[in-house]
């Protein structure tokens, strides 16, 4: 029966009630029990341009070497990149992942027998190209600084460089080069050299997540591609990055920052362990996808003496499964269990199991160089991997390892990584190469190719080096035909290195021992061309190694067009001065 | 994959399904709880000597007769229909594992027509008492109904151990059996109460209006803890992976997903406990917002239950899309072009990147994704995103956001389906 409560109190309370009702309903149809897709109305992809290999970038560096006296000068001084490509993600004013904070290392050694780096009574400056853009905000902002001498070292630094691969009028540029000078307290200049300060924008999120180069067809991430990785952060995290970006930069590290209290997975953690999902069986055609070292693009920074080896990223680093493992076990380690999650659905691929695989901490434990260079032999080519074979620590990574006296740093002598002298860079052969270039001109490791006196200021034996033991390539003398004049240092040919080939490809006429050079009597015996015309003949000795058929430079040259390790292929590589002695 | 694909376009299968499944659950469980509520009010109406409130009763069951007869038996078998032409390979799963019951169930459907056609049309012409009971048989039957269906239906969410018996009790008992049991016998209940309310509200006589809005208030109300204590020990039954997939999903809307039922059974307890003292003009819309309640009960229980089985159809035993475990590994080795048995294209090459993916839609992906269509259409997912980028989430499916099956097949096959899919997206474009 109907009720005699005051009719008043009943509309009030069903008045209460009706709201309430249709408030949760409201949330009901709104909230949505499936949180809609977003998508940011970016430009479509397809609209973009690309880099492409066949039209590089039209802002090819001009340098020049600083000349070097040998007989006279009393100092070298060696400069390098601690990365030999800084990777810099410029998505700002949306988000902040790797701002430019480019590092440079000097090391100044006084030259002369028992010659030594210099710490005192000196000051080193650097100074970047002209017109070429810096960070405003950076820690080194400015386009010329003074370098700091390292605690307990003997190298002097300048670290947080705000150098972006963009000059000042436009253009892009991923090698713009540092003059680096040392003067005296006087002020008198010791030495001076130039290095390159690699740099790239070339950071490939536009390759899934849609939206345009920022400069020039070429580099950058647009505003486009920015927000759509924060729309999917956002959908996949809960997160309300969209929203924090209207308002100031996401710094990405604010989350990821590695350290232990940090709520979500490293930077490289996670970066590497949730794509590794999304990108699974490839190969280094996979790192360059985000990287900048795809063979197309416009920066191409694998060009050291690896690349010449056809080492690719996978070698060191592992393939994309593999790597994001090793940074996600280390995750685990740490206690964080998103890490897991990301890891759970990988398969290992250079090893059968996970447990295989040695967490690593990024930044401070890479591919240690030891792993394959036990300096008592040189490594197997075709399958040498320092994947998994990580540093222990930070200080014994290459770019901070000494030699065996504690005296020079690795990239000293052999360039930054991923730029190992000799490099070869496609915007400008010896761009990488400048410091041996400058001292021993020769792009080879400094003081390689009997050119220790560089430093010592006297010629010394490879064999005797007190840096690290040095793996001296057995080799045979060419016979050369009775009356060749040198114009080049003689060749010493490591016989052994061609091991796996077949002897008849170079002995294409039969082999007997002992009794057949190339310049035997019929082959190629002759030391010089008796006319114009016969400088293509066969018979003139120095097609045996040169000429168009068959030869050294063309099974090297035809190796290096394929992308294969093709060993020498400059002059000096195999002409090297000393050999005759 | 041993099917041919039906292929739809403008709608996907799975809307197909949703929509048929929806109205006949709505509508079966509906019926489920009507047949004792409605011997419990023609109880009511007989001893308190009302012929109008007996009328309505009988209104009310020709009501059912309709609603569960008629609608409930064309749209079950629209079910059988669909769910066979749109997943024909669990279709015969289930059939091959559950014949007995399926057939135990036809027969309580059967009884359950039988009784009500008798309750129906025996009013006045019946014992009081023989009445009554046919009407607890029609309760009855609908009932095993229930028991029988849901036997299956938390299979399907919930093999346990009979993924490793393969016994036909242990799928049927299995995990969910009876805490859903309890839900959904309380869920019937409620939403035959608060069907008759509407009902009931209607009813012109003053004095049978109360009678029967205070029978099918009752009715409505009382479960509301019974759902409660059903749905707790449900999620508590629910194995790691179905809850970590509901809790992930439901990772952003946490706070609001925990209060919504809380609140709702609020509401619904609050609305139904003050009904009688409203005027009697303002109790039918009323009575239809409670009734709009407690469909959200069930929106939030199916969508929690379907939620919790993906990317299944059967938990660990079919994927949504149809596919068993064991064909995708064979399609990974040999390609699913290869081995779909009734796909036009065989392999992939540069020349039919197009039409491979296609047939690789067809068979993986149009069960449940709409292409410009509904339902979960695929265009806004993959807008802006270069070939790359859509090669590179069909490679990810399934790993890190467990609620899709993974793609299976080869690279290649991988790279026609993206192709595929970003062809179509330009092509509306233009």
């Amino acid at each position: 029966m109907p009720s005699k409560q005051s009719p008043r109190l009943t509309a009030f309370y069903y008045f209460a009630w009706l709201v309430a009702v249709v408030a949760l309903l409201g949330i009901f149809a709104a909230g949505g029990l499936e949180r809609p897709a977003r998508t940011t109305g970016e430009t479509p992809a397809a609209k973009a341009p690309a880099a492409s290999a066949a039209a590089p970038s039209p802002y090819m560096p001009v340098t020049s070497i600083p000349p070097f006296d040998a007989d006279r000068a009393d100092y070298i001084l060696l400069a390098w990149s601690t990365q030999g490509m800084q990777m810099v993600t410029d998505a700002e004013p949306r988000w902040t992942m790797l701002p430019p904070e480019a590092a440079l290392r000097a090391q100044l050694v006084r030259r002369g027998p028992g010659p030594a780096p210099v710490t005192e009574g000196v000051r080193i400056t650097w100074r970047v190209e002209r017109e070429h853009a810096t960070l405003e905000g950076a820690p080194v902002s400015g386009a010329a600084g003074e370098m700091k001498l390292e605690q307990g070292g003997s190298t002097f630094a300048a670290d947080g460089i705000g150098i972006m691969p963009y000059r000042a009028s436009g253009g892009f540029n991923a090698y713009p080069t540092v003059t680096v000078e040392a003067h005296d307290d006087e002020g008198r200049l010791l030495a001076r050299t130039s290095a390159v300060l690699p740099v790239s924008t070339e950071v490939g999120c536009r390759n899934c997540h849609g939206g345009a180069w920022k400069r020039d067809g070429l580099a950058g991430i647009s505003p486009a591609t920015a927000d759509d990785v924060l729309t999917v952060h956002d959908r996949i995290n809960g997160t309300d990055l969209v929203a924090q970006a209207a308002k100031a930069p996401v710094e990405c590290r604010s989350c990821h920052s590695g350290a232990p209290e940090a709520p979500a997975p490293s930077l490289s953690a996670a970066l590497h362990g949730w794509h590794a999902n999304y990108m699974t069986d490839g190969g280094a055609e996979t790192c360059a996808s985000c990287h900048p070292s795809s063979p197309q693009g416009a920066t191409r920074f694998m060009r050291g003496l690896h690349k010449a080896k056809a080492l690719d990223c996978t070698r060191c680093h592992g393939a994309m499964e593999d790597h994001a493992l090793s940074l996600l076990r280390w995750e685990e380690k740490a206690g964080r269990k998103s890490a897991a999650r990301l890891a759970r659905e990988l398969k290992p691929r250079a090893v059968s199991a996970v447990d295989d695989i040695n967490p690593r901490a990024p930044w401070a434990m890479e591919p240690d160089c030891t792993g394959c260079h036990d300096f008592a032999q040189k490594p197997a080519t075709a399958t040498a991997s320092a994947f998994n074979k990580w540093t222990a620590s930070e200080k014994d990574r290459f770019s901070a390892r000494a030699d065996d006296m504690g005296n020079l740093r690795c990239p000293t002598c052999h360039g930054a990584a991923h730029a190992e002298y000799p490099a070869e860079n496609p915007f400008g052969r010896d761009l990488d190469n400048m410091p041996p270039i400058q001292y021993q001109q020769h792009a080879k490791v400094m003081g390689g190719g009997n050119n220790c006196s560089v430093c010592h200021r006297e010629p010394l034996p490879m064999e005797a080096s007190a840096h690290h033991p040095v793996v001296i390539r057995k080799t045979i003398p060419i016979t050369l035909p009775a009356g060749t004049v040198l114009t080049k240092p003689a060749v010493l040919f490591p016989h052994d290195t061609h091991g796996s080939m077949d002897c008849g490809t170079c002995h294409h006429k039969g082999y007997q021992e002992g009794k057949q050079t190339c310049a035997t009597k019929g082959c190629h015996d002759r030391p010089r061309p008796d006319t114009i015309e016969g400088l293509g003949e066969v018979g003139y000795f120095r097609n045996a190694f040169h000429g168009k058929e068959r030869g050294c430079m063309t099974c090297h040259l035809a190796l290096r067009e394929k992308g294969k390790a093709a060993g020498p292929v400059g002059c000096r590589d195999c002409h090297t001065p000393g050999n005759n002695q | 994959m041993d099917y041919p694909v039906w292929q739809l376009w403008g709608i996907n299968g799975g809307l197909l399904v949703a929509i048929i499944s929806v109205l006949h659950v709505f509508v079966a469980q509906f019926a489920v709880g009507g047949g004792f509520l409605l011997v419990h009010a023609a109880t009511r109406a007989e001893r308190a000597g009302s012929a109008e409130a007996t009328f309505w009763v009988k209104r009310f069951t020709r009501f059912f007769l309709l609603l569960s007869m008629v609608f409930g038996g064309v749209s079950g078998v629209g079910i059988w229909v669909i769910i066979s032409l749109i997943s024909p390979a669990a279709t015969s799963l289930l059939v091959h594992r559950f014949v007995y019951a399926w057939a135990t169930e036809w027969v309580f459907f059967l009884g359950e027509i039988v009784a009500l056609l008798v309750y129906y049309y025996g009013f006045g012409k019946m014992r009081f008492e023989d009445h009554r009971n046919v009407g607890l048989l029609y309760g009855l039957f609908a009932y095993l109904s229930l028991f029988m269906i849901n036997g299956i239906i938390t299979f399907m969410l919930t093999p346990g151990a009979w993924m490793q018996t393969q016994g036909f009790w242990d799928g049927f008992f299995n995990p969910t059996f009876w805490p859903s049991l309890l839900f959904r016998s309380a869920l019937c209940a409620m939403l035959s109460g608060l069907f008759g309310l509407v009902w009931a509200s209607l009813i012109d006589d003053e004095r049978a209006r109360e009678l029967m809005t205070g029978v099918t208030r009752l009715w409505a109300l009382v479960p509301i803890p019974f759902m409660a204590v059903g749905a707790w020990w449900y999620i508590g039954a629910l194995p790691a992976p179905q809850l970590e997939m509901v809790l992930r999903r439901t990772a952003d809307i946490r706070p609001f997903l925990e209060a919504f039922p809380w609140v709702l059974a609020a509401l619904m307890v609050g609305g139904l406990a003050f009904f009688t003292r409203l005027p009697s003009g303002a109790r039918v819309p009323v009575a239809a917002l409670l009734l709009v309640l407690g469909l959200c009960q069930v929106g939030t229980f199916e969508w929690v239950r379907e939620t919790g089985r993906r990317p299944w159809i059967v938990h660990g035993v079919i994927w949504s899309n149809g596919i068993t475990p064991e064909a995708g590994a064979k399609s990974d080795l040999e390609g699913m072009l290869k081995v779909a048995r009734w796909s036009g294209v065989k392999q992939v090459a540069e020349a039919n990147m197009h039409e491979a993916g296609r047939e690789l839609w067809q068979v993986q992906c149009a069960n449940c994704h709409g292409l410009g269509a509904p339902m979960i259409d695929i265009l806004p997912r993959i807008a802006n995103r270069p070939l790359t980028g859509v090669e590179a989430l069909i490679t990810g499916q399934g790993a890190l956001q467990g609620y899709m099956p993974p793609f299976v097949g080869t690279p290649a096959e991988r790279r026609a389906l993206a192709t595929y899919l970003v062809n179509e997206r330009d092509a509306r474009r233009h």
